[in-house]
C-alpha cells in the first residue's frame, strides 16, 4: 500500500541531486529520467524547482508539460510557487498537486485558499524541518536555507486545520546523506498525522527503508539519490522491501 | 471517427486527461458547450475537489441541468472521481447542492478506521478492484487483469441503489466499496484512470472503443 515517489530537483534544464538541500550537482535529464521511473512502476512523481525565486520559470513550465505527456501517474510540482495564479499556471502544465512550503509559512493563509480553489487532494504541505534538540526539530523555507524558529509538531497540526490534503517531510539533517532515514522524526509525529504523510530525505540502502516502513503511520516516501545517482531500479526497490 | 470531449468546467486537471486519450491515439477536444458535446461520440467528465464546488462549477458554467439529459443520449459517457460521484442523487458532501440524479444512489462519507475502513481520509494510494463475476467480460475491462492496480484518491464512496449498476469493487478491510459503475451508456470510475499508469490508460481506452451511437 505504501506508494514510491520518485523526487526529482530541479534546475534549469537538469535534475539535480543536492545534499542537505544544498548544490547543484546535474545527473541528468529531467524528462528522460521521468519517463524512466515511469516505465519501472513507480506510483507517483514530485518535481521541486529548487532555485525556482531565483531564476525565470519558462523552463519549469515546459520540463512539466513535456513529463506530463509521458507519465501517467500523479504529478506533484514545488518549489517558488507564490500566488494563485502560479498554482492555477502549473496545474494547467500538467501537474495534479501542488507543494507549498516558504509561501505557506509566510502567508498560512494561502494553504487555505489553494485548498478551496483546487481541492485538499492537491494541496501538499511541504515541510523541511532540522533537528533542534531533542524530540525537537525546527521548520526551514527557502529550499533549507532559513529557519523560521517555529516548531514542526505545530506547524503540521497548523498546516492540517488550514485544509492541506497531504504532508511531504524532509529531514534537512538527512537529505543527500545516504545515511537512512530520520526514524526519530517520522516516529515523533505519529499521533500528529492524520492525513497521508510522505517522508523523504536518507535512503542508501533498502535496509533503511525497511527500517522506515515499520512505522505504520508512513504513507509514502520520496526518494532521489538512490534513483538518480546509485541508478537502482525501482522494481528492484519494491521487490527486496516488498511494497506491492 | 471518434468525437471525444473533455467536459471543461474549472475542476479538474483536464490536461492529465487530454494527455491520456493522446496517449491511446486519439484526439479530444476541451468544451463545455452542450450543443457541441451532444455532437461527440464520447465524453469525458472529470472532476476533483469538493462535490459543492463541483456542482457550482457546472452551474456558473450554465450546464449543470442540461447534463441531467445525458442519460440515454447517443454518447458514452465517463464519469471520473468527483465527476462520478456528480452522477448521483445527493452526497454527504453536498451541503448545498444535490447531484444530477442519473444513477440513483447516494454519496457517503468514508469513516477512517483501522479495522473497518481506509486508515486515513482522504483514502490516497493504489489497489486492486474486483470485477463483477457476470460483468468482467465487459469491453470496458478487456485486458484489465486481476494484478492491474489503480490509483484512489478520495473521501466518499458511491453507493449506488441498485448493486447491479456496480460493475467493480475496491476492497477496504472487509468491505467493498463501489469502484466501477455503469447504467446504460454511462460509466462512472472512482480511481483515477489518467493516472493509474499502464492500466488505466487501458480503461481509457477501451471506453472510447465503444462503437459510436451518432
Amino acid at each position: 500500500m505504501c506508494r514510491l515517489i520518485a523526487r526529482l530537483d530541479i534546475k534549469g534544464n537538469n535534475l539535480i541531486k543536492p545534499i542537505q538541500l544544498d548544490g547543484v550537482m546535474p545527473v541528468g535529464c529531467p524528462i528522460d529520467r521521468a519517463k524512466k521511473y515511469y516505465l519501472e512502476g513507480c506510483d507517483e512523481m514530485i518535481l521541486i524547482d529548487s532555485v525556482a525565486s531565483l531564476y525565470g520559470r519558462n523552463h519549469l513550465k515546459d520540463i512539466i508539460e513535456k513529463i506530463a505527456k509521458e507519465i501517467f501517474v500523479p504529478l506533484t510540482v514545488g518549489g517558488g510557487l507564490r500566488t494563485l495564479d502560479n498554482i492555477i499556471d502549473v496545474m494547467n502544465s500538467g501537474a495534479d498537486k501542488v507543494a507549498i512550503n516558504t509561501q505557506a509559512v509566510r502567508k498560512p493563509d494561502f494553504i487555505k485558499q489553494i485548498s478551496d480553489h483546487v481541492g485538499s487532494q492537491s494541496m501538499v504541505i511541504q515541510i523541511d524541518a532540522k533537528k533542534k534538540s531533542p524530540g525537537k526539530w525546527e521548520v526551514f523555507v527557502e529550499n533549507g536555507k532559513e529557519a523560521t524558529g517555529i516548531d514542526l509538531h505545530y506547524w503540521m497540526e497548523k498546516t492540517i486545520d488550514l485544509g492541506a490534503g497531504e504532508i511531504l517531510l524532509t529531514s534537512i539533517d538527512k537529505e543527500g546523506t545516504r545515511s537512512g532515514f530520520d526514524v526519530d522524526l517520522y516516529n515523533s509525529i505519529k499521533h500528529l498525522a492524520k492525513i497521508p504523510l510522505i517522508a523523504s530525505g536518507g535512503m542508501g540502502n533498502f535496509d533503511h527503508l525497511i527500517e522506515l516502513l515499520k512505522n505504520k503511520e508512513i504513507d509514502a516516501f520520496a526518494i532521489a539519490d538512490i534513483l538518480h545517482v546509485q541508478n537502482i531500479s525501482i522494481k528492484t526497490i519494491k521487490n527486496i522491501c516488498d511494497i506491492n | 471517427m471518434k468525437r471525444i470531449s473533455i467536459l471543461d468546467y474549472g475542476a479538474g486537471n483536464i490536461f492529465s486527461i487530454k494527455n491520456a486519450v493522446e496517449k491511446c491515439g486519439y484526439k479530444s477536444i476541451l468544451t463545455s458547450d452542450f450543443e457541441r458535446i451532444l455532437k461527440s461520440t464520447h465524453l469525458i467528465f472529470p472532476g476533483v475537489g469538493s462535490f459543492d464546488n463541483c456542482i457550482q462549477k457546472l452551474k456558473d458554467k450554465k450546464i449543470y441541468e442540461k447534463l441531467k439529459a445525458l442519460e440515454n443520449q447517443k454518447i458514452w459517457v465517463l464519469g471520473i472521481c468527483v465527476g462520478m460521484q456528480a452522477l448521483f442523487n445527493y452526497s454527504e458532501e453536498g451541503k448545498k447542492y444535490k447531484g444530477l440524479g442519473i444513477i440513483n444512489g447516494e454519496v457517503k462519507k468514508m469513516k477512517s478506521d483501522k479495522k473497518s475502513g481506509p486508515r486515513k481520509v482522504p483514502f490516497i494510494g493504489w489497489k486492486n478492484v474486483v470485477l463483477d463475476e457476470r460483468k468482467k467480460k465487459m469491453k470496458i475491462f478487456s485486458d484489465t487483469t486481476p494484478d492491474d492496480r489503480f490509483y484512489f484518491i478520495h473521501s466518499y464512496e458511491c453507493v449506488p441503489k441498485k448493486k447491479d449498476n456496480v460493475i467493480a469493487t475496491v476492497y477496504y478491510n472487509k468491505k467493498n466499496v463501489c469502484a466501477v459503475v455503469k447504467k446504460n451508456n454511462i460509466f462512472g470510475c472512482q480511481f483515477h484512470p489518467e493516472k493509474s499508469g499502464e492500466a488505466g490508460l487501458n480503461i481509457i481506452k477501451n471506453f472510447i472503443e465503444y462503437e459510436n451511437m451518432n
